[in-house]
């Protein structure tokens, strides 16, 4: 057997073992497919206990949102194959939309972060359509254009997006109903707001990656001619995922300037996209946990190494190129490979 | 009322005046031939005759020039990949086309949920015919037990298995196969010629490029040969060999290498 094996998720395959504990809530959730969604939100749940320091409480908070922002951008590139480099835009777009409907607006501030990620859904769709037909090298280039037009746009279109100040001051996340009156406007505050997105946007994505249509879009990275020669309508589930992960990207560009209290053009820098894109491809394309996980990692280590920008941007070119030469398929695609060798013995053994 | 109905029936798929050109080279012209229900086709001809594109024309994988493309008496026509195998023509490609990281299951399943029209009644009767029949397919061709494997770890000749079985398991109005024998031992030849007779036995309607003479003579009801992107004989396979034109188009070439 080769020792490149690329193997779909393993635990796929125990349908038989796994069926046992199942309630309709645990159904719902997304039963056997659940995996480590429970302990992860755990562990999300326990961190404010344990950490006291405000300033780690931060890290925290950028941990999650890069969490968020690395699965969005694995459902495209690791399960449909599309390289999207707009996603730094869409940050920037949600970012934008719900700053200036805050601060132009008398619109319930809740209800202006969902139209954040509702307005880089609707761009999404619009760039998606003309694009998600097209190769996946002049998906990517498009796809790059598009950010750089944004960055140009945020500076130029004064009246609305402030020019190269940005909007600034923004005012910390509220909600109060009735009795009820919660203010996000410490780290701490912050961090359960986040949270809370988090492990829903996780949930989500898990389950979509999950449900038959997470086999279709596997299908269609793998081999979209086939795909179609099935009768999948692939450009309609690759426009629908595009939009889909621009809404939750958005959300979370949204959530992400309102902890900052600002935004300016320097959001669509390509810090993010860089960030985004180690995230997914050490942590291995395709496979679920090991990025979100990976995206921790991506959150705190320049924290406890104390980096400077310029050599954050160095060291991480550095590990990206070692990640591409020694662990093509990141540490998930190695972690799968040697789970499916070792069922593959298995099956063998069992046979003889 | 029977001899009506069978005089009034169009045929299963009716291809005229198909023409094709890459970049000013014609790869088809006016390529035509007429595939009645529950028979076996075979196109034939030497490598870069227009077999391919003529496959990848009528399933709209390449758009085609010009030409008429009727499937049960209805246009086809420039329709969009997906559409035309919902409607019932489903193809197999020349270079094995499989999805490496999902499973040999997950392969079945997916031919069959994408191309099985929706709605139909007896859902759950239907379905669990189905995983019988999909189930049998991989007993037949000695895949059950890497059932839950990923396809790209298996063999050259295991994935042109998992490639038919894909199709044949959803019964689609005609099959249509890139030349499924190309590069597979004998053995393997054997268990494709058996799957496409029986399929063909239970009434599976096929269009098969081919270039194995023997599997041609002794599956084919009916010949097309292509030349140069032009049709240069149709007829049954034991009066096209003996056609000396035919017979100039394979031998003039034999230098090409082309398998069987
Ligand atoms: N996408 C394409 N672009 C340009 N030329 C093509 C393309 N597809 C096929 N051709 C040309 O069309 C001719 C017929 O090819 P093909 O249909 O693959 O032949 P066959 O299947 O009979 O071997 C060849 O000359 C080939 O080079
Ligand atoms: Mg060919």
């Amino acid at each position: 057997m080769t020792a490149a094996l690329h193997v779909h998720e393993p635990e796929e395959t125990n349908d038989v073992m796994s069926r046992k504990s199942s309630s309709p809530l645990h159904k719902w959730l997304g039963g056997r497919h659940l995996g480590p969604l429970l302990p992860t939100a755990a562990a999300i749940a326990l961190v404010p206990a344990v950490v006291t320091n405000d300033y780690f409480i931060d890290v925290a908070n950028l941990a999650l949102t890069f969490m968020v922002l690395g699965t969005a951008f694995n459902l495209l590139y690791g399960y449909v194959g599309m390289l999207s480099f707009a996603q730094v835009a869409f940050v920037g777009i949600g970012g934008y939309a719900s700053s200036w409907l805050v601060t132009h607006t008398d619109l319930w501030q809740p209800v202006a972060f969902l139209a954040g990620g509702g307005v880089a859904a609707l761009v999404a769709a619009v760039v998606g359509a003309v694009t998600v037909r097209l190769s996946e090298g002049a998906f990517a280039i498009i796809t790059l254009s598009f950010t750089l037009l944004c960055a140009v746009v945020a500076a130029e279109w004064t009246g609305v997006t402030g020019g190269r100040q940005g909007i600034f001051g923004l005012p910390a996340p509220s909600l109060s109903l009735g009795p009820v009156d919660l203010v996000a406007d410490t780290p701490r505050s912050y961090y359960y707001l986040l949270a809370g997105f988090t492990v829903l946007a996780l949930w989500a994505m898990q389950r979509l990656v999950r449900s038959s249509a997470g086999t279709v879009m596997i299908a269609i990275r793998d081999n979209e001619p086939l795909a179609k020669a099935q009768g999948y309508a692939t450009n309609n589930y690759k426009l629908a995922v595009f939009s889909f992960c621009a809404f939750v990207t958005g959300l979370t560009g949204a959530l992400h300037v309102f902890r900052l209290t600002t935004i300016d053009p320097s959001i669509f820098d390509f810090y993010l996209m860089q960030v985004m894109l180690i995230i997914v491809i050490l942590g291995g394309a395709g496979t679920f946990w090991p990025v979100a996980y990976s995206a921790v990692l991506f959150a705190v280590l320049p924290e406890m190494l104390r980096m400077a920008d310029e050599a954050r941007l160095i060291v991480y070119g550095a590990l990206l190129v070692l990640g591409l030469l020694f662990l093509p398929q990141g540490v998930g695609g190695f972690l799968r490979a040697r789970a499916m060798n070792r069922q593959l013995r298995d099956m063998r053994g069992g046979r003889s | 009322m029977t001899a009506t109905l069978g005089a009034a029936a169009p045929p299963a798929l009716q291809v005229t005046g198909l023409g094709k050109s890459f970049m000013g080279v014609a790869a088809l012209s006016d390529v035509e031939f007429t595939l009645s229900t529950g028979t076996v086709l075979g196109l034939i001809g030497p490598n870069g005759s227009g077999k391919s594109t003529a496959l990848d024309c009528v399933t709209g994988f390449v758009r085609p020039d010009s030409g008429q493309i009727l499937l049960d008496g209805e246009s086809i026509f420039g329709k969009a990949p997906h559409l035309i195998a919902r409607a019932g023509l489903v193809r197999t490609f020349q270079t094995v086309k499989l999805y490496d990281q999902l499973t040999l299951d997950e392969h079945m399943s997916l031919s069959l949920r994408g191309l099985y029209k929706a709605g139909r009644s007896g859902a759950s009767r239907r379905r669990s015919a189905e995983r019988k029949r999909a189930t049998s397919w991989l007993v037949e061709f000695g895949l059950e037990q890497l059932r839950s494997a990923p396809a790209g770890i298996l063999s050259y000749g295991q994935k042109k298995l998992l490639a038919l079985a894909a199709v044949l398991v959803t019964q689609p109005r005609i099959a249509l196969l890139d030349e499924p024998l190309a590069g597979v031992n004998p053995r393997i030849i054997d268990l494709i010629r058996d799957a496409i007779l029986q399929a063909n036995t239970e009434g599976q309607t096929f269009l098969i490029i081919e270039h194995n003479v023997e599997f041609i003579t002794s599956c084919c009801s009916e010949v097309v040969v292509l030349d140069a992107g032009k049709k240069l004989a149709a007829g049954p396979p034991s009066v096209i060999w003996d056609d000396p034109a035919v017979y100039e188009a394979f031998l003039g070439r034999k230098g090409d290498g082309h398998a069987g």
